[in-house]
């Protein structure tokens, strides 16, 4: 036993209270910082000296460690919880755009356009032949062709919003892979596997929950202290080295499509949550569909008003037109989808009827459109051929870009058609009411614009009717086929329904994986958060035990001073 | 909603607390903020995802209201018109009133020839006011033209010396929200009866089919239409189904089943169709039988007369009875029509020869008629296997006879004295025929002083007329023939030119030839053939079975024409028809008004459902400002003590404490 030790004893107190009070002194100033995990330090005893038989005494304390308070397990879950709030975020967001471009539950939606387009006609059927009705017929079907334009234009508009965002979210994951990397080398050299590295550490899980916000991960740690990064069973960081991540854009039959893959192998990753992972299947099932579902309608929409407009005839008939659908191939079968039509005609006939103004001579003539597959079925080329064989005062021709043009043989007569079985008419665009086949292009035809006599609101000749615009009117509420056995307004209606579940689902989610990804945060922070009163009692603590070493250390040297003065 | 508190704290940190407060005042703003919504809205529903289980109902109530809309439009429309027509039936009503009391104050003597001749202007000033009234208009729609009512241009004008109706049969209707539409203005045949549809063809051309002949436009084997599907197909014993969904014509069913037989066996026979038969034709070679049925539900063998089965021979189908269309030829009618002949058509004092020599379709026969502009129209009757004739001009007579020997009126059913004619239609269907039961109504006297006596009774059509002549003279031991005939002593029949019957005496002698009424029988003169011709050798009658348009506007002529020419029978006569005149005013008047009140009904009971739906859209959509300003009340308080409790909690510290 000697004063020498006792002056060490008093030596590691210092040392260590000094060092636990510079570990709350982290712990205070990193109070704030939501990457950090508070740290401890951990004192230990120095062992012990025998003084005398079995009695023992200790050498002070010394600082065994500084642990950094984690809970490895909470901090997956709440990756986990972040990237599904990540996900389900931007998918809500998506969602929100696209109900805020349909508008719905306002007097400026799709619903309340289409409405007043058939609105027009049932007031036209009122008084079919006055010209203030008709021009409210083509101004409708005017406001509603540019109506859907705008709306499907806004909805490609999002669309590339979504795929820039695509983009630099893409960016910022392979940045992301790219620090984590370098983490991963800094660690293992910093730690030489005996840890102890806790900013780098906590930086790197810092980066880790930023990339759980982009796509779903799963992370394990191997024992040098390196962190490998799966997505589903993929691994982008493997062995602490980044395998590369990229977004791909490729243009498949005119689309552009986007897919996120491994660069070292090309392998796709499919995330199932965070921004990335919505943001692709809000690019292929909410815009798409939104956009495939406005399409669909316009394209059955103005296939059905032509077919009857083309079969009705107006205040005039034509002495000229020409169809506003163009074929590519003149001389392939016209259902062939290499002739390009935007409708497919089938097998059938219509008729043709052309008048004598003069006279009221009418000759009528039926068109065979032969499109059943057995034996020479009709190409544009054969159908021209047909009508100016076979109509007198009549010569069809093909235009030089492939539409079909009908001209009488004087301005005293007058061409108009009906009973069109194979849908050929409105498939060519021939005295149809819309142009266009989808909602990129659907209008109405400019011919009618300038003469609203041309539109066609009676039927079989008599002027004065409206049956033609009775039955366009009745279009409405006629359940299609093709429009899965509903009527245009209530497949759209269907369609607004669909997309207010989907988003009011959304929201219900995003709430709930906030309040899970808040309760787990909230357990992180209680579990490795700093709290100031704690770590202001610390403080007073290692300060109480350094002020204690301090005052025994003076003690021992007033031992020292009382032995010496002995001598 | 204010956020959800985290449950067994153990331990706090302060970066916990101010997230905690953080979550806590956002939520608690996010929430006042739909509050303020609410009340500046007064809605709290404004986009579908704010409430998707009640998107569709309201998306339907929007869409119910916007269509609702314009069926209210649509009903104001029609009750004006409705109104209108109604106003102006009335109007009309007045002016035969008024007419009628005329006519009768001009019979007997308290009238004369002058007093009669001021009363024909009267009667043909009303005439011009029935025609104003006529071509009334609302909102621009003729409420007579029928569903040409929204042409421009008047429905009725002068024409040939009567008045033309240029209108439709039927009615424009609109839609109101009911399951059928709502017939808005009425027409000139079923107010005035301007439209006669005497000549309405009996005779079934009985079209037959063509290779072009559209399955749609086929009556079928069972008189259902051709109901599309597949069709079994068996040969010699191997089994196929093939499908004719998408034929459109017969000779694409012929195609498509002769190849599905060829694809099978080659050699086993054949299907096709054959210009000039009633259906198809169907062949097995010897050895081989060809069976063709319907699969279970289908019906399309059955509609295409060939559910059959076939060995060694040569089979016909059913016939498929196709409808006769525009596009039908001529050549096509199994029902033979000389064309050469043509139609003599006299309207008034007007004969016009519809010459059909150069016709090859329905079509055709129907320009020539339009070209002859007199007022008439032929169309396909509705049973569409024959032709019908309608004349749309008051007040003239109208003929339709055979030209020069031809027999095309008879043979396209259209001739207005032919043999099928009734005699109940004689004389415009107002006295028909006057005959005595049981006795003899009228002798015919030869030159050769041989007579015989016709008894009528039972007779109803010119036909039995004919037969009745030739059974009477045949009894008297005259050789009869029909007229042009030489060879036999008396030729019996119709006019070969024109209308009426034709007797023509080849006999030899002193005597007259003559046909002279018997008793009190009026039925020679009825029938237009009581003329003695002396020692002529024909008595060609007069057509007593001319079309009249039964209109108001043929009366008020007659009426008119009458009193000019002092004609007291004649005006007993159009005053007497006149009654019938406003008696079918009144029913259409009564029908206009049966449609005038569903229309005030419906507009009723459009704003109440106006109502209900903007009640139910409102229970759905609308904000509750009770809850919403007391929920926003609550939120209020909740962020202000959040607020105070969160700073005290953040600033408050044990180094505050230290020294």
């Amino acid at each position: 036993m000697g004063l020498t030790s006792s002056l060490m004893i008093g030596r590691s107190g210092l040392m260590s209270s000094q060092a636990a009070i510079e570990v709350a002194g982290n712990n205070l100033a990193n109070a704030t910082n939501p990457a950090y995990h508070r740290q401890v330090a951990n004192l230990t005893g120095m062992g012990v000296r025998e003084i005398g038989q079995g009695m023992f005494v200790g050498r002070g304390v010394q600082l065994e460690s500084i642990t950094r308070v984690i809970d490895e397990a909470l901090e997956r879950r709440l990756r986990n919880a972040i990237s599904d709030q990540a996900g389900t975020q931007a998918r809500q967001e998506y969602l929100q755009r696209i109900e805020a471009i349909h508008n719905e539950f306002t007097d400026v939606d799709l619903s309340s356009h289409l409405n007043q387009f058939f609105n027009s006609w049932s007031e036209l059927a009122n008084r079919p032949e006055d010209l203030s009705l008709r021009s409210l017929v083509v101004a409708e079907g005017m406001k509603l062709g540019a109506y859907i334009q705008r709306q499907y234009q806004s909805l490609i508009d999002t669309r590339e919003q979504l795929d820039a965002s695509i983009t630099q979210s893409g960016a910022r994951v392979a940045d992301i892979l790219d620090q984590l990397a370098a983490l991963n080398k800094s660690i293992v050299a910093a730690e030489s596997g005996r840890g102890g590295a806790h900013d780098l550490r906590d930086e790197r899980d810092r980066l880790m929950t930023e990339l759980a916000g982009y796509i779903d991960i799963t992370t394990v740690e191997q024992a040098n202290g390196v962190i490998d990064i799966h997505v589903g069973s993929t691994p982008i960081l493997l062995n602490g080295n980044n395998r590369g991540f990229e977004v791909r854009r490729e243009t498949i039959d005119g689309d552009l499509s986007i897919s996120l893959h491994i660069k070292a192998d090309g392998t796709e990753l499919r995330p199932a949550s965070g921004r990335l992972g919505a943001l692709i299947q809000a690019r292929e099932h909410d815009i798409g569909d939104a956009m495939e579902k406005l399409d669909k309608l316009a394209h059955e929409l103005i296939y059905e008003v032509n077919r009857i407009h083309t079969g009705g005839q107006g205040m005039q008939g034509h002495t000229s037109l020409t169809g506003t659908n163009r074929v590519l191939d003149t001389s392939l079968p016209l259902n062939d989808p290499e002739a390009g039509l935007g409708f497919e005609p089938t097998h059938g006939s219509f008729l043709i009827h052309v008048t004598q103004k003069s006279s009221s001579h009418r000759s009528t003539v039926q068109i065979p459109v032969d499109l059943d597959g057995i034996g020479a079925d009709t190409s544009l080329d054969g159908l021209a051929a047909y009508i100016t064989a076979n109509v007198d005062h009549l010569t069809a021709a093909v235009t030089s870009d492939g539409r079909l043009r009908m001209q009488t043989s004087s301005g005293d007569f007058e061409v108009s058609f009906s009973d069109d079985s194979s849908g050929v008419l409105a498939a060519l665009g021939v005295n149809t009411f819309f142009t266009g086949s989808s909602a990129r292009d659907m209008d109405v035809r400019a011919d009618l614009q300038g003469n609203l006599r041309l539109l066609n609101a009676g039927q079989e000749h008599l002027a004065g009717d409206n049956r033609n615009a009775f039955a366009i009117e009745g279009i409405r509420d006629r359940a299609m086929d093709r429009l899965d056995g509903l009527s245009v307004t209530q497949f759209w209606s269907r369609h607004v329904e669909d997309l207010a579940v989907k988003l009011g689902q959304a929201n219900q989610r995003l709430e709930s994986d906030r309040i899970v990804t808040e309760n787990l945060t909230n357990q992180r922070n209680s579990y490795s958060g700093v709290n100031i009163d704690e770590e202001a009692i610390n403080l007073l603590t290692f300060q109480r035990a350094y002020q204690g070493s301090a005052r025994f250390i003076s003690v021992i040297d007033e031992m020292f001073q009382t032995l010496l003065g002995l001598v | 909603m204010s956020g959800m508190p985290p449950s067994a704290i153990g331990r706090t940190s302060t970066l916990m607390k101010a997230d905690l407060l953080s979550s806590a005042l956002r939520k608690t703003q996010s929430e006042l903020m739909r509050r303020e919504i609410e009340m500046s809205t007064l809605m709290k529903v404004h986009r579908p995802s704010d409430a998707p289980a009640d998107t569709a109902n309201i998306q339907y109530l929007q869409g119910m209201m916007e269509k609702r809309r314009q069926w209210d439009r649509n009903l104001e429309h029609a009750s004006g018109m409705l109104g209108v027509t109604d106003v102006a039936l009335g109007d009309v009503t007045d002016i035969l009133l008024d007419a009628k009391g005329i006519a009768s104050g001009q019979i007997g003597v308290g009238s004369n020839a002058d007093t009669r001749l001021s009363q024909a202007a009267i009667i043909d000033g009303q005439l011009q006011a029935v025609m104003e009234i006529a071509n009334r208009k609302y909102a621009g729609v003729s409420l007579f033209g029928g569903l040409a009512g929204g042409r421009a241009g008047e429905m009725f004008e002068s024409f040939m010396g009567g008045v033309r109706y240029r209108g439709d049969t039927s009615n424009l209707a609109t839609q109101i929200g009911l399951n059928r539409p709502l017939e808005i203005n009425s027409n000139g045949m079923d107010a005035f009866g301007a439209v006669s549809a005497r000549v309405s063809g009996i005779a079934d051309l009985q079209p037959l089919p063509a290779a072009n002949t559209r399955l749609s436009d086929l009556d079928g084997a069972q008189g259902l239409g051709v109901r599309r599907g597949e069709i079994h197909l068996r040969v010699n014993g191997v089994e196929t189904m093939v499908d004719l969904t998408s034929a459109e014509t017969v000779g694409d069913v012929a195609v498509r089943i002769h190849a599905a037989i060829e694809a099978i066996d080659p050699t086993a026979g054949g299907f096709a169709f054959v210009p000039g038969q009633s259906g198809f034709s169907f062949t097995a070679s010897p050895g081989s039988l060809i069976r063709i049925e319907d699969p279970a539900g289908g019906r399309m063998a059955k509609d295409l007369g060939i559910d059959m089965a076939v060995s060694a021979t040569t089979a016909p189908g059913d016939p498929i009875n196709p409808r006769l269309t525009m596009l039908t030829r001529l050549s096509d009618l199994e029902h033979p029509v000389d064309l050469s002949g043509g139609l003599k058509i006299t309207v008034g004092a007007t004969t016009r020869i519809a010459d059909f020599s150069s016709a090859q379709t329905i079509q055709d026969l129907v320009n020539e008629i339009n070209r002859l502009d007199m007022g008439l129209r032929l169309e396909i009757n509705q049973a569409k296997r024959g032709l019908s004739l309608y004349t749309d001009v008051s007040g003239v007579e109208v003929s339709i006879g055979e030209n020069g020997g031809g027999t095309t009126a008879r043979d396209l059913g259209l001739r207005s004295f032919g043999e099928d004619t009734l005699l109940a239609d004689f004389q415009f269907g107002l006295r028909g025929v006057t005959r005595v039961q049981g006795e003899d109504d009228f002798r015919v006297e030869l030159k050769d002083g041989r007579a015989f006596e016709v008894n009528m009774d039972g007779a109803i059509t010119v036909g039995d007329v004919l037969e009745k002549m030739r059974q009477s003279a045949l009894a008297a031991g005259i050789a009869i023939g029909d007229p042009g005939n030489a060879a036999s002593e008396l030729n019996i029949g119709l006019a070969l030119d024109g209308n009426g019957f034709r007797l023509e005496d080849n006999t030899t002698g002193g005597g007259e030839f003559a046909v002279r009424t018997l008793g009190l029988s009026l039925a020679a003169v009825d029938l237009g053939i009581a003329h003695n011709a002396g020692s002529g050798d024909v008595i060609q009658g007069k057509d007593m079975a001319k079309v009249r348009v039964e209109s108001v506007f043929t009366h008020l002529i007659h009426l008119r024409d009458a009193l000019a020419t002092n004609d007291e029978r004649g005006i007993v006569f159009a005053g007497d028809r006149m009654e019938g005149d406003i008696e079918q005013l009144a029913r259409v008047r009564a029908e206009v008004g049966v449609r005038g009140q569903l229309v005030a009904q419906h507009q009723e009971r459009s704003a109440d459902l106006n109502v209900q739906e903007h009640s139910q859209l409102s229970l759905l959509r609308d904000a509750d400002m009770t809850e919403s300003i007391s929920r926003y009340m609550q939120l209020t308080q909740q962020l202000q003590a959040t607020m105070q409790t969160g700073s005290l909690g953040l600033q408050t510290s044990l180094l505050d404490f230290l020294r």
